[in-house]
């Protein structure tokens, strides 16, 4: 579904993205872990072909088609859905007016009626008020408040991709659980494949990931599966040099 | 002194919409809002009076095109005024606004926004006038225009206060298309001209007065 070969990323002449491969089939749940300047981040406005996020080498395939040169809403259109780590504020411009472009720019039916009845269900799962709708994107809105609004978007351009960038942070217990529970029934619903970045165990133990994946320096370090996520909230991104250096000393004594 | 001869105009209390004739004073008694405004002709000079305790909503989206209008406003005692203008403007407009603040008690405000169409040319000049001796007033006029290529837009906001007793803000801010808007909005599959154009409309659109619910 997703391919990543080998990409690199330069931000202002800086190298972030050092060689990245990564592979996530169709219906697979991904996690990305990593310490903060890793690039993580990187990798889902390299995707979404973030401006000024130059691609230097590699290819981003999805769904066997190279969209390492497309723009950012034809991938968007091609059903992937980004939610950025921190979502931004529009002023002038409501929830409802963005959504029904975009929805009509992806050729999907707005009309008026469907649409309020949709957003009304869709308010009750997010338990979210339904005049956000007629909000400016974002403005004044909590952080929180902000992530669920971002799932809004999800459930009424139904993607077949998710990219998530710490959709859980800032979010206070109640939150985490009804993001998480919108994102199994999602899941469940239309077997959409997601790469979630957190650094949270919560949000993994409720949508048991396939793989888990630890970033290191623009390069995946280590992969594996839950257990890898349990060590590293038990053990920090550090405990592998940790580990060297006391098995080095012990040796030379 | 003026030395024009006024058309006067009472504002109906159904008269949501409202199409400004050359040449006419309106005056306010009560309470009035008005959802829309027109421009007919190209030169205008026009006066509203919010006579005392009156009070005067207007929020609307503006076409201008080859207009020249000379906006007086007069507030009384106890009066209110909102004025929303939110003006897409094409080929050479010039507008002033002047908004005199006569008495006691008044909370007048104007919020302008302004966008151009490609090769267009407006001057937008907005002046605030608060009278000697008066008290307890209360002013805000807050401008902010689109800066884009191609576009040539200039407003001078200005405020004589000659009371001591008055609580004057006023902003000025220019706006631009910002590439994170942008972005945003074409990773929900819109593409980029359509992005720009809705950034645009809603900015104007902003100054519509909205019933909430
Ligand atoms: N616009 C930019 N200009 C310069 N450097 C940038 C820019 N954006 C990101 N970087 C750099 O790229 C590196 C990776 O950033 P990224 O945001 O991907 O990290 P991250 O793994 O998501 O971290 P965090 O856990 O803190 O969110 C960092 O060193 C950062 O400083
Ligand atoms: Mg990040």
């Amino acid at each position: 579904m997703l391919e990543i070969k080998n990409l690199k990323i330069e931000i202002e002449n800086k190298e972030v993205l050092k060689g990245l491969d990564l592979n996530v089939k169709n219906g697979e749940i991904h996690v990305l872990m990593g310490p903060n300047g890793a690039g993580k981040s990187t990798i889902c406005k390299a995707i979404m072909k973030y401006p000024n996020y130059k691609i230097t080498e590699g290819t981003i395939l999805y769904n066997e088609e190279d969209i390492t040169k497309k723009s950012t809403n034809e991938i968007a259109s091609m059903g992937l859905y980004y939610i950025s780590q921190t979502p931004v504020e529009i002023e002038g411009i409501t929830n409802a007016e963005a959504l029904r472009l975009a929805m009509s720019s992806q050729k999907k039916s707005v009309d008026i009626f469907t649409f309020n009845k949709k957003c009304t269900l869709i308010c009750e799962k997010l338990k979210m008020p339904k005049n956000f709708l007629h909000r400016p994107i974002n403005v004044g809105m909590s952080g929180g408040e902000r992530k669920k609004n971002e799932l809004l978007g999800m459930w009424l351009l139904e993607p077949s991709f998710l990219l998530l960038d710490e959709i859980d942070s800032g979010l206070d217990v109640d939150a985490i659980k009804i993001v998480s529970e919108n994102l199994k029934e999602y899941h469940e619903q239309t077997n959409a494949s997601m790469l979630i970045i957190t650094h949270q165990q919560s949000i993994i133990d409720l949508l048991k990931p396939d793989y888990v994946h630890i970033l290191k320096d623009g390069k995946i370090e280590e992969s594996g599966n839950l257990t890898l996520a349990k060590k590293i909230e038990k053990e920090g991104f550090l405990e592998k040099s940790r580990v060297n250096i006391v098995s080095e000393s012990g040796k030379n004594e | 002194m003026n030395k024009l001869k006024w058309n006067i105009e009472e504002l109906g209390k159904d008269k949501e919409e409202l199409e400004l004739k050359d040449n006419t004073k309106y005056i306010i008694l009560g309470t009035r809002k008005v959802k829309r405004l027109k421009i007919k002709d190209n030169t205008h000079n026009i006066q509203i009076v919010l006579e005392n305790n009156s009070s005067l909503q207007c929020g609307t989206t503006l076409d201008i095109e080859n207009i020249h209008l000379k906006l007086e406003i007069i507030n009384k005692e106890n009066s209110t005024l909102l004025l929303q203008l939110g003006i897409k403007a094409k080929a050479k407009n010039e507008l002033i606004i002047i908004n005199n603040l006569e008495e006691n008690n008044i909370n007048s405000q104007i919020k302008i926004r302004v966008m151009g169409e490609k090769n267009s040319h407006t001057v937008l000049k907005a002046t605030g006038v608060i009278k000697e001796n008066t008290k307890k007033n209360e002013f805000l006029e807050d401008m902010k225009y689109l800066s884009e290529e191609n576009i040539f837009i200039e407003c001078l906001p200005e405020i004589l206060v000659s009371s001591k007793d008055a609580n004057v803000n006023h902003f000025l801010t220019i706006g631009t298309i910002k590439e994170s808007d942008i972005f945003y909005l074409k990773s929900k599959g819109i593409e980029e001209e359509k992005a720009k154009t809705l950034i645009r409309e809603c900015f104007i659109k902003s100054m519509e007065i909205r019933e909430e619910g």
